[in-house]
């Protein structure tokens, strides 16, 4: 037993190694004096004062995080709504609204914002601020449900009962038993959300985030670094 | 003697299952009513629409002499023990019992004072910070029982309140009970479901 522990720990230790040189090396680069990937030729913070002085990230880094933060309330509290349906009431076609929830986690990226691209420009919906929220929303909506509803299975329904038995109104009991209780699983599904929406959403290709961004103020981190 | 409980034909079913067929009863202040049966039978459903936790397709069902068939449950004033319970998990022993005042809006110095009584007449001084995964099944028991006690009830119901316990503790909380039954004179009633 002693052995396998010890293959168990040099394993997760290599693995850490794995995951963490690459970050590791390009911290290691940033600090280099020119601006060479390979040769480390000297210390300097001069790539951290261009950082500094560069506005255009900062305003991608304001815009990254503003959108993200709407974009976790907004899905969480459509996650809420549409993970308490599917668990707790029955109704025609459920099985198939199932699993058009599941599709947006299936399909590319890509093939996604096209989609929602094609309908911002055919309904005429500005491709500023909301939309890309709405874009995200969509997207992170469906993620937090899968988080949520495992939690909201988990729930007793004679817990709230009890509360209503004490008393408390439907909104009371939502508040203070209902929510608090399935806390934990909405922190998760929001730091999914969030993640999800910072850094990955961005659509991939440079021509969409063209047609995307174009003529609009919103620049985000991750399109900054693919265009 | 004054009626605490009335059912008038109430009638139950949930799909092809009837639940309660025609059921009628009438319950007497501070009387101790058990209802009895093999499981399946309806009990569950007779003490939940008591509660107005199910509407009834049928009947009428009358607390204190007045209709409340449509009156939803928080406005009820019925206090019902669960099967399983049903503690709050997160909150302490404390919250737990003291929600139904804080519902009523009873004042603190009040709560704290009233759950301290529930918890030294059920035998649990002292456990108020208790979490609820810390006690024993037997001390859950009594906490949810102080919970459904402490706002004072008009009618207390109790869904099998001792099956989830040992033969050996069932017989002493049901002798208990009798004894907080006695000793809660504002109790009007307590409808209890022993299996």
């Amino acid at each position: 037993m002693k052995i396998f522990d010890k293959i168990l720990k040099s394993f997760t230790i290599l693995i850490l190694i794995l995951m963490y040189l690459p970050i590791a090396t390009m911290i290691f680069f940033s600090f280099n004096s020119t601006k060479s990937l390979v040769r480390f030729t000297g210390f300097s913070f001069r790539w951290y004062s261009a950082l500094f002085q560069n506005r255009i990230v900062w305003g991608a880094l304001y815009n990254s995080i503003t959108v993200a933060v709407v974009v976790t309330l907004v899905s969480i509290v459509l996650a809420l709504l549409m993970a308490n349906a599917i668990v707790r009431y029955e109704y025609r076609g459920e099985s198939i609204i199932d699993a058009f929830i599941y599709i947006p986690i299936v399909i590319p990226e890509i093939t996604e914002s096209l989609a929602i691209l094609i309908l911002y420009i055919f309904l005429g919906f500005p491709r500023g601020f909301w939309g890309v929220v709405l874009g995200h929303a969509t997207f992170g909506a469906t993620f937090a449900v899968v988080v949520l509803r495992a939690r909201i299975a988990g729930l007793k329904k004679s817990v709230e009962e009890a509360a209503r038995t004490l008393g408390a109104d439907e909104i009371q009991t939502f508040f203070r038993i209902t929510l608090p209780i399935l806390m934990p699983g909405v922190i998760a599904a929001a730091l999914l959300v969030f993640t999800l929406s910072f850094d990955d959403f961005i659509k991939t290709t440079k021509r969409i985030i063209h047609i995307f961004f174009r003529n609009i103020s919103s620049i985000l981190c991750r399109t900054l670094i693919y265009t | 003697m004054t009626v605490a409980v009335e059912l008038i034909n109430v009638s139950k079913r949930f799909g092809d299952v009837i639940a309660n067929d025609d059921v009628s009863l009438t319950i007497e202040k501070n009387e101790f009513f058990s209802l009895l049966g093999p499981s399946g039978c309806g009990k569950t459903t007779t003490l939940r629409c008591i509660a107005g936790l199910e509407e009834p397709d049928s009947g009428i069902i009358k607390l204190s002499g007045k209709v409340v068939t449509n009156v939803p449950t928080h406005k009820r004033n019925v206090g019902l023990v669960f099967q399983d319970l049903a503690l709050f998990s997160h909150m302490n022993v404390f919250d737990n019992i003291a929600f139904g005042l804080k519902m009523k809006k009873v004042s603190k110095e009040e709560i704290e004072k009233r759950v301290k009584e529930m918890l030294e007449l059920v035998g649990l001084p002292g456990l108020e910070k208790r979490r609820i995964h810390q006690l024993s099944g037997g001390q859950r028991q009594r906490v949810a029982l102080c919970r459904s006690l402490v706002p004072e009830p008009d009618v207390l119901l109790l869904d099998e309140p001792l099956g989830a316990l040992d033969l050996k503790i069932r017989r002493r909380m049901t002798v208990e009970l009798r004894r907080i039954q006695k000793e809660t004179i504002k109790q009007r009633l307590l409808s209890c479901q022993i299996e």
